[in-house]
């Protein structure tokens, strides 16, 4: 046992079982603000489970004095961050991105209008650089508070909303650019 | 920003994304959970392993501290009388170490100081003029005069490794000046896996407690940091009184030395040396030690009979959980073979999994099980129930020769008892030769075992040319660094001398010759 544990780690022993009451507790919390952030169910998950892999690692050293789902949010952010750049160089050579923003101009059915409408901001959202992704998704998806968004980002309340401000702006750019006309014109305006 | 109404709108968007979101697929999430449970026990048994095993010298280090002693840039750390004590508040109000150097040393944190030019501490500072003319030149030659200081060297003596000068360098580009105010903790980092553990200073002690990690992925090289906010109320708030009130060193060093014991350390070769105990420590205030959370160590007799088992296929596997521990597996085992073990695993119904590993020449190295397997046991009513039980499943396959093993650690909780027992060999702890065993309560069945049963006795060197325990005190005192630290423990933070771990290894002195083992 290390030192650390001797200061009276309540999660020093039986790491399988920790691990997996934890796994339990916060794999959706997780999971959803992965795919939230990456918009992809199949990236989420593997990126979830490398957020309660690492964590694994640190584990017995967690002494309790920062709330789990706190932390776990912080190792997520990382992990959706190093995610971030792995696939911005991937998609400069990957033939479905291209795909992908072919497809985009397709124009929708007005009964799926709803449906383009939201794929639009989606698209949007994953255009934005990570650091204002992770705020919007905390704040507005999850809806954090901002005391609470700023805990997980360890971060100042003001930073966090004046990120949102820019976020929230640079969506609406985005979505300008997208579509004309509709709710999305509306709002973009 | 637009008008108020369209952000709201567009934020009423986002929250659509919601009930948009793909709910997760149980079957990922299971089979995610089930990879990590067993990661986890790889992760607990590397621990384990490498806590009680890594004691090798590092004989580059010992070098470099006889080539940084002789310099004489030595600032042995002062006595924390109550006059110096005072003398180091007046100047400091115990600031950081880093603002206690010298200014081209300042820029950086103690840590990461050049090696050719330690920084010193502000301990180290405030009765440095003292310290030096007390310091030995030459560390190796033995000095007598017990009352000297103990050692008490900076880390920056340290040479940190490559991966460490990363792991600092990336804290320092995402935390700025803030670095300053961490070090390098290697008592707690895990380098094979690229993990580096730092602590807070606050007010130059450090808190020995998780402060912050970098970690390095070691395939990709990319790195992350992990930063825990640290609640300091209470910490260092009173530091002056606290640290003029603390115990001189050398009483805090003597009492540290009662924790030494002769050991047998090594995996090929253990050789005989006088070991500190990492987890003793010292109220800095009282001088006493504070209760240790493993209880005390017990020697237990055991019947060894050094059986040896060897696996070399699925269908022996097989056979030797059925026929050997009497465990029912079932289906195909599947095999994961790295460089170093071969495991097999059974999944069974009712998410039951049992595992049994060897090493790669097929000797058997421990079998765990997870699930409920009903082995016709009885439930157990105390811990001591539960060591027997764990006894007389580890003594068939024990060395012949041992006769007695040490009970390092007894643990139960949630219905399982977890054992660490360390072999003796002629009443020496063989320490590089942990057995875990896990016990489960409610049914008395051994659930885990494992260790190196791959020996069928030890043959090792005899104890009976080891310098005495006196004597290796008297080295310990001269020459153990020590530090103070705030321990955090389930109540306020207590100030505490402990032995400081410059690597993962305990620290010892070869009981041969007296020598610090580095």
């Amino acid at each position: 046992m290390s030192v650390l544990e001797r200061g009276g780690s309540p999660l020093s022993d039986d790491l399988a079982k920790q691990i997996s009451e934890i796994y339990e507790a916060y794999y959706n919390d997780i999971y959803y603000f992965l795919v939230y952030f990456t918009d992809k169910q199949e990236d989420a998950e593997d990126l979830t489970q490398e957020v309660f892999s690492r964590l694994l690692k640190a584990l017995p050293q967690y002494d309790g004095r920062v709330a789990m789902r706190t932390w776990l949010f912080s190792i997520a952010k990382h992990v959706a961050i190093d995610h971030y750049r792995k696939m911005k160089w991937q998609r400069l050579f990957s033939d479905n991105w291209l795909i992908r923003m072919m497809t985009k101009e397709g124009l929708p059915e007005p009964e799926l209008e709803m449906k383009e409408e939201m794929r639009l901001i989606k698209e949007a959202l994953q255009k934005l650089k990570p650091q204002l992704r992770i705020v919007v998704i905390l704040r507005y998806i999850e809806e954090y508070s901002v005391k609470e968004t700023a805990e997980i980002l360890s971060i100042p309340e003001t930073k966090v909303r004046v990120d949102c401000h820019r976020a929230l702006q640079t969506l609406r750019k985005l979505l300008g650019q997208s579509i004309e006309g509709g709710i999305i014109n509306g709002i973009a305006r | 920003m637009g008008l108020p109404d369209e952000e709201d709108q567009l934020i009423s968007k986002l929250r659509q994304i919601k009930q948009e979101a793909k709910p997760p697929r149980p079957e990922w999430k299971q089979i995610g959970k089930e990879r990590l449970i067993r990661q986890a026990r790889t992760v607990r048994w590397k621990r384990r392993i490498t806590h009680v095993s890594a004691y090798v010298g590092t004989i580059g280090a010992a070098a470099l501290m006889g080539i940084w002693l002789s310099s004489g840039q030595v600032a042995e750390q002062a006595n924390l009388s109550e006059s110096q004590a005072s003398s180091a508040q007046e100047k400091s109000e115990f600031l950081p170490a880093a603002l206690y150097q010298e200014p081209e040393l300042g820029k950086l944190p103690p840590s990461v100081a050049p090696t050719e030019q330690p920084a010193v501490s502000h301990e180290a500072a405030a009765g440095a003029e003292s310290a030096r003319s007390n310091v030995p030149t030459d560390q190796a030659e033995p000095v007598a005069n017990v009352d000297s200081e103990p050692q008490t060297t900076t880390r920056a003596e340290r040479i940190m490794t490559p991966l460490e000068k990363r792991a600092q360098h990336f804290l320092q580009e995402k935390l700025g000046e803030e670095s300053n105010y961490y070090e390098i903790d290697p008592g707690h980092s895990r380098e094979t896996e690229g993990y580096i553990a730092f602590r807070k200073l606050v007010h130059g002690i450090p808190l020995q407690q998780h402060s912050a990690a970098v970690e390095v992925n070691p395939h990709t090289g990319k790195m992350s940091l992990l930063l825990y906010p640290i609640e300091e109320n209470g910490v260092g708030t009173t530091a002056s009184s606290e640290q003029s009130s603390v115990i001189d060193k050398t009483k805090a060093a003597q009492e540290l030395a009662s924790g030494l014991r002769l050991v047998y350390a090594g995996k090929e070769r253990p050789v005989l040396q006088y070991m500190s105990d990492p987890q003793l420590v010292i109220d800095a205030k009282t001088g006493k030690r504070l209760a240790n959370s493993q209880g005390e160590k017990r020697v237990a007799p055991i019947k060894t009979e050094g059986k040896r088992l060897i696996i070399t296929d699925a269908d022996k596997a097989e056979a030797v959980m059925k026929k050997e521990f009497g465990i029912p597996v079932s289906g195909k085992a599947f095999m994961t073979i790295d460089e170093k073990a071969i495991s097999f695993i059974w999944q069974m119904s009712d998410k039951r999994e049992a595992r049994l590993k060897t090493a790669d020449d097929g000797s058997f190295v421990g079998y765990s099980l997870d699930g409920s397997f009903e082995l016709g046991g009885k439930p157990l009513s105390s811990l001591q129930q539960a060591q027997d039980a764990a006894l007389v499943r580890l003594a068939k396959y024990l060395p012949s020769d041992v006769e007695e093993v040490l009970v390092e650690k007894a643990l139960q909780e949630r219905g399982q008892a977890t054992f660490t027992f360390v072999p003796l060999y002629q009443g020496v702890p063989v320490v590089d030769y942990p057995y875990f065993v896990a016990v489960d309560m409610g049914s008395g069945t051994v659930t885990a075992i494992q260790g190196d049963f791959s020996r069928g006795s030890f043959a090792l060197p005899s104890h009976d040319n080891a310098i005495s325990l006196d004597e290796a005190k008297e080295q310990f005192v001269k020459k153990a660094p020590l530090e103070l630290v705030y321990l955090n423990s389930q109540s306020d933070p207590v100030l505490v001398y402990q032995v400081r771990l410059d690597s993962r290894k305990p620290w010892a002195i070869d009981a041969l010759t007296g020598k610090t083992t580095d």
